[in-house]
């Protein structure tokens, strides 16, 4: 009645280790609940370190900046006083907050776009060269996530879009003394541009690994039939992929929301302020401006936000079977 | 397949390869001089490269010393913050502070005085500062007693391309044209604008510019801040009243028109480049450099070396520089910039912090930094600022500048007024505001704050 | 269209594809190595090598003032033991939070993990500055680790539990019946058998914490400065310092390099436990 399942437990060679080798063969009856309620309660302690942990690093901490947001407390004009919400009232006047809090949707959409799209065309790529071919071009395509982000954030603000290296420009075909960053049209796609360059290489890599976890039967049953490639590719992949890339998008998303590296290294949220995410105007309020009062009140909306978002994509990732809760 | 064994081996191998590393390049404590093992933690700006070889001197003063520096560097707009967030919250992660012109009325309260020592190794103040420049020495005892050594200052100059404006058939046509002699160099508004028109032009598919000036940031405040300066209008008045706000109509005007020149000079007249805002000063010298614009106005003390360099001079010929015109010609003064080496007041070496800065303010030190640095400076010490002219080290007009540069008036909130004005600088050139408003907005922003913080009556 | 001029287009369009990707990742590489090599004071070439190469810049970065070695120490051990703590901590608990998972807290405080992860980074730091300073521990590779467990924490937990859930629970039932407490199980049982996995979930740990930039752009300024905060540090209004910074920038790759060249038997698992 008692099955263990040793293949599981197989290592490389194949041998099965000691332990699971005599748990095996004097394996009893499956324990009785009670025995079972009772290891279980003694489970719960795995967890105390890592709530520890949680408790100290995010739990205290956000209640600070909760703390911290009652207050005008702002450095550069030597005030510190209670003010209540006052600041949460200043936010609904702030423009500026307003303009980055859209402008991070929309680099968050423009990211995650052009992230799948290059992605999953090269993906497809890499999927169909001949073996050899594929492995070198796989390393062709994951160099950018070699250079780190703010080398990258670096490399495409001193070389790539500034005059008078201005790479991008002499491809292009503009004049070599107009920088995309320097003009606030443009400046955010700048910056849009350098972000899918620098990432899109991980949605590569996750959207291949979908693509060869497909089961092979289906796709060559679906050939057989005639379906061309592309028929293949939107009315097969595609939604065999949905969970994978799913997953690999909202990951993106999030990600691209916070995004604090590349906009803050390219442009610092110029100019004029034309190219500021929420998370590098936030910084420039607490740490350039000294309005820490301020700035942390605007830290607590962008972290309603973003947990409103997050809950939303697990309750959508839930529903849709994505996560499962692999129960036993 | 690596077991999670063989990764954690890795993981170590790392690790301790990194720490010999580090081990093996770092520097043990000298044992020796009159400070052994104390490190002092020094704040400087990034973008005072022409102190690099200085810098890489430090092992001398740890050999003859004891005394270990440990330099933190962080580019100019992040410098006033790092400064005041460290001395008011108090984390005291610094001893010695390279402070800049407008942050050291606010810092000065939490700095040590330098008093004593200066009694101890002068005699007096008197002595210390005999051949200062006297403004600089206003500014360093702003509290009385001294608290910061001054050392640097520049200002903001133009410069003209000798080539250009020597050229016999360009002098001819620019009299045919606009009626006068080409004026080298331009002394008043009208010439400026006159002389940008004529060089602005294409020139082998490529736009060349008649001039070229920085829009963005502390550059782009400080050529506006030149020439309202020059027009005898600066910040603040004695009863902290913005110069330009609600309580002076008077200078509005003026203002106003300084706006409209450096407007104009990009959207109307079209004499200089619309990436203005986006430019600082590398960028608006890389312009230079490149045959680009026939003429600059910036903080040209930084790039002067690289300027009157054999390989510039070769590809474009001189630069000549000259001071930056007003209205009239007859101009009142710019504003001069200046930074100044601060010792925190909680710091626990001061008499070691007070022979650093005696060793770095000695005469061979700074004319190591004068001669060898990334750009140049004008020294407060004057007598080194007229060994420097006559070396040609430093550019002629920006030492002329500064001796005649106008104080102005300083509170703790200097430095916030003059963030807030660079704010509507930037939107000005970006078009974004009418010379109107930029003077009537502005004006009222830095009113407003004077009235909050109460400085204002 | 016929088979074989399907078979034609294919092949032009991913021809037409490689040579896409080629140059898209090639030309911004080939420009970062053109003007780490440079001379000081040479015309900007852009699409191109300079008439003479020079190392100067690297000269720079890797001696003097503005040399990079205590920057490249700092990153290397910071990471290490924050992804070291990060694991000690996550570990036990992913494999509570996979045993557990017939209790619906459980399973919700493994969602939770998920919301954790998403906390902006940016509404941490003011508070952690505050915190962090008052402990006097700024400019420190502990205040930097403590800060840096945000990141890594929920990342190694929600990675890890999934190489858990790949161990059968009747393995533990056994071993306890056989008399073993619960910490014998975890780590003799359990623990042995995602190897794997906790070499997944460390590499993916340890790149997250690498290169973070704005943590350790908050809480350092020399002792603790990571190195991501001093490439983007070379930022000046006054000069051009763009060789150097570049010089500084492919040394930085080099230990990127090793360490996917370490892993990248690895690859494809560390990936699809990125997905999860």
């Amino acid at each position: 009645m008692h099955r263990v399942e040793t293949d599981a437990v197989k290592s490389e060679n194949g041998a099965v280790p000691a332990v699971h080798r005599i748990a095996a063969r004097t394996a009893p009856p499956v324990a009785r609940r009670d025995i079972q309620r009772s290891w279980d309660a003694g489970m719960w302690w795995f967890l105390l370190p890592a709530a520890l942990a949680v408790l100290a690093v995010m739990v205290i901490p956000l209640l600070y900046v909760i703390y911290l947001s009652l207050f005008d407390y702002n450095i550069m004009q030597y005030t510190y006083r209670f003010i209540g919400l006052g600041n949460y009232a200043k936010i609904l006047y702030d423009a500026g907050f307003g303009w980055a809090l859209l402008r991070t949707w929309w680099y968050v959409v423009a990211v995650v776009g052009a992230d799948f799209i290059y992605g999953f065309l090269v993906a497809l790529l890499a999927w169909k060269l001949p073996l050899g071919w594929s492995k070198l071009f796989r390393a062709v395509v994951i160099l950018p996530i070699l250079l780190i982000p703010s080398a990258a954030a670096i490399l495409w603000r001193s070389v790539i879009y500034t005059p008078p290296y201005a790479v991008f420009d002499r491809l292009v075909g503009l004049s070599t003394s107009v920088s995309l960053l320097a003009s606030p049209s443009t400046a955010l796609w700048g910056i849009i541009l350098t972000a899918v360059w620098g990432w899109s290489p991980w949605v590569f890599l996750l959207l291949l690994a979908g693509l060869e976890g497909l089961p092979t039967e289906l796709l060559e049953a679906a050939q057989i039939d005639g379906a061309t490639f592309p028929q293949l590719v939107w009315h097969v992949i595609l939604p065999m992929m949905k969970p994978v890339i799913f997953v690999t998008l909202s990951l993106k998303a999030v990600d691209s929301f916070l995004s604090f590296t590349f906009p803050w290294v390219m442009t610092g949220g110029g100019p004029g302020g034309s190219s500021h995410l929420l998370s590098t105007y936030i910084f420039e309020r607490a740490f350039k401006f000294l309005d820490y009062g301020y700035g942390s009140s605007l830290g607590v909306v962008m972290l309603l936000i973003a947990i409103l978002t997050s809950t939303a994509i697990i309750v959508y990732a839930w529903r849709e079977g994505y996560v499962g809760t692999d129960a036993a | 397949m690596k077991t999670r064994r063989e990764v954690l081996k890795d993981l170590t191998t790392l690790t301790v390869a990194a720490g010999a590393w580090g081990l093996a390049g770092g520097r043990g404590l000298a044992q020796t001089g009159k400070f052994p093992g104390v490190t002092l933690n020094v704040l400087s700006s990034s973008g005072h490269q022409q102190f690099n070889p200085l810098w890489n001197k430090v092992g001398e003063l740890e050999q003859e010393t004891g005394i270990k520096v440990a330099l933190t560097r962080v580019p100019t707009a992040e410098i006033r913050q790092k400064i005041m967030q460290d001395l008011v919250v108090g984390t005291g992660q610094f001893d010695i502070y390279d402070t800049p012109d407008d942050t050291i009325f606010s810092a000065s309260q939490y700095l040590m005085s330098l008093d004593p020592y200066i009694k101890k190794d002068f005699g007096s103040v008197e002595a210390w500062g005999k051949y200062a420049v006297p403004w600089a020495l206003k500014a360093a005892s702003i509290r009385g007693d001294v608290r910061l050594h001054p050392f640097y200052s520049g200002s903001v100059a133009g410069a003209y391309r000798e080539k250009l404006f020597a050229d016999p058939k360009n002098r001819a046509d620019f009299k045919a044209r606009f009626g006068y002699d080409l004026p080298a160099p331009p002394k008043t508004w009208k010439e400026l604008i006159d002389a940008a028109t004529f060089f602005t032009r294409q020139e082998k598919g490529e736009q060349v510019w008649g001039i070229v000036f920085p829009g963005k940031q502390d550059p782009g405040l400080n050529v506006f801040e030149m020439f309202v300066f020059e027009e005898g209008v600066t910040y603040l008045d004695d009863e902290n009243h913005s110069l330009w706000g609600p309580k002076h109509p008077e200078n509005q005007g003026k203002v106003t028109k300084v706006a409209e020149l450096l407007h104009d000079l990009i959207y109307k007249y079209k004499v200089a480049p619309t990436t203005i805002p986006g430019m600082a000063t590398n960028e608006s010298v890389d312009m230079y450099l490149n045959d680009k614009a026939a003429m600059i106005v910036d903080v040209l003390y930084f790039s002067w070396d690289e300027i009157r360099s054999k390989k510039v001079t070769d590809r474009i010929g001189r630069s000549v520089s000259f001071q930056v015109p007003s209205s009239t010609g007859e101009g009142k003064g710019g504003i001069p910039f200046y930074w100044m080496f601060g010792v925190n007041a909680k710091c626990s070496q001061k008499d070691a912090a007070w022979a650093f800065l005696r060793w770095f303010m000695r005469e061979d030190n700074l004319k190591l930094t004068l001669t060898k640095g990334i750009g140049v400076y004008v020294p407060t010490d004057m007598r080194l600022g007229e060994w420097a002219a006559s070396e040609n080290i430093l550019p002629p007009a920006v030492v002329a500048a500064v001796r005649r540069a106008q104080v102005y008036r300083l509170n703790p909130q200097i430095g916030q007024v003059r963030n807030t004005v660079r704010t509507y600088v930037e939107k000005l050139d970006l078009n974004a505001l009418t010379p109107a408003e930029f003077t009537k907005e502005s004006g009222n922003a830095v009113e407003e704050l004077m009235v909050r913080t109460g400085l204002a009556k | 269209m016929s088979a074989p001029m399907r078979r034609s287009v294919g092949t032009l369009a991913k021809s037409l594809g490689v040579l896409f990707v080629l140059g898209w990742v090639g030309i911004p590489f080939f420009s970062l190595v053109s003007v780490s090599l440079t001379p000081e004071g040479a015309p900007a070439i852009g699409l191109g090598l300079p008439a003479q190469l020079s190392l100067t810049h690297y000269r720079n970065v890797l001696s003097g003032v503005q040399s990079l070695w205590l920057y490249l120490k700092n990153s290397a051990i910071i990471s290490s033991l924050a992804t070291l703590v990060a694991l000690v901590l996550a570990l036990p608990c992913a494999y509570g939070l996979s045993r557990l998972q017939r209790y619906a807290a459980a399973r919700t405080l493994y969602l939770a993990v998920f919301v954790l992860r998403m906390l902006p980074p940016i509404t941490l730091i003011i508070p952690y500055f505050f915190l962090i300073a008052t402990l006097h521990l700024l400019d420190s590779k502990v205040g930097l680790i403590y800060a840096l467990l945000a990141p890594a924490l929920p990342l190694a937990i929600w990675t890890s539990k999934t190489f858990f859930d790949t161990v059968p629970p009747t393995l533990d039932e056994a071993a306890r019946i056989d008399g073993a407490n619960a910490w014998q199980v975890f780590s003799r049982v359990a623990l042995p058998l995602v190897g794997n996995g906790v070499a997944v979930t460390a590499i993916l740990t340890f790149l997250t914490v690498y290169i973070d930039f704005i943590f350790a752009l908050t809480l350092t300024s020399h002792w603790a400065l990571t190195l991501p905060v001093y490439i983007a540090g070379f930022q000046t209004e006054y000069r051009f310092y763009v060789g150097d910074m570049l010089a500084a920038t492919l040394v930085g790759t080099l230990p990127m390099l090793v360490l996917f060249f370490v892993v990248q038997r690895h690859m494809r698992r560390v990936v699809l436990a990125g997905v999860h």
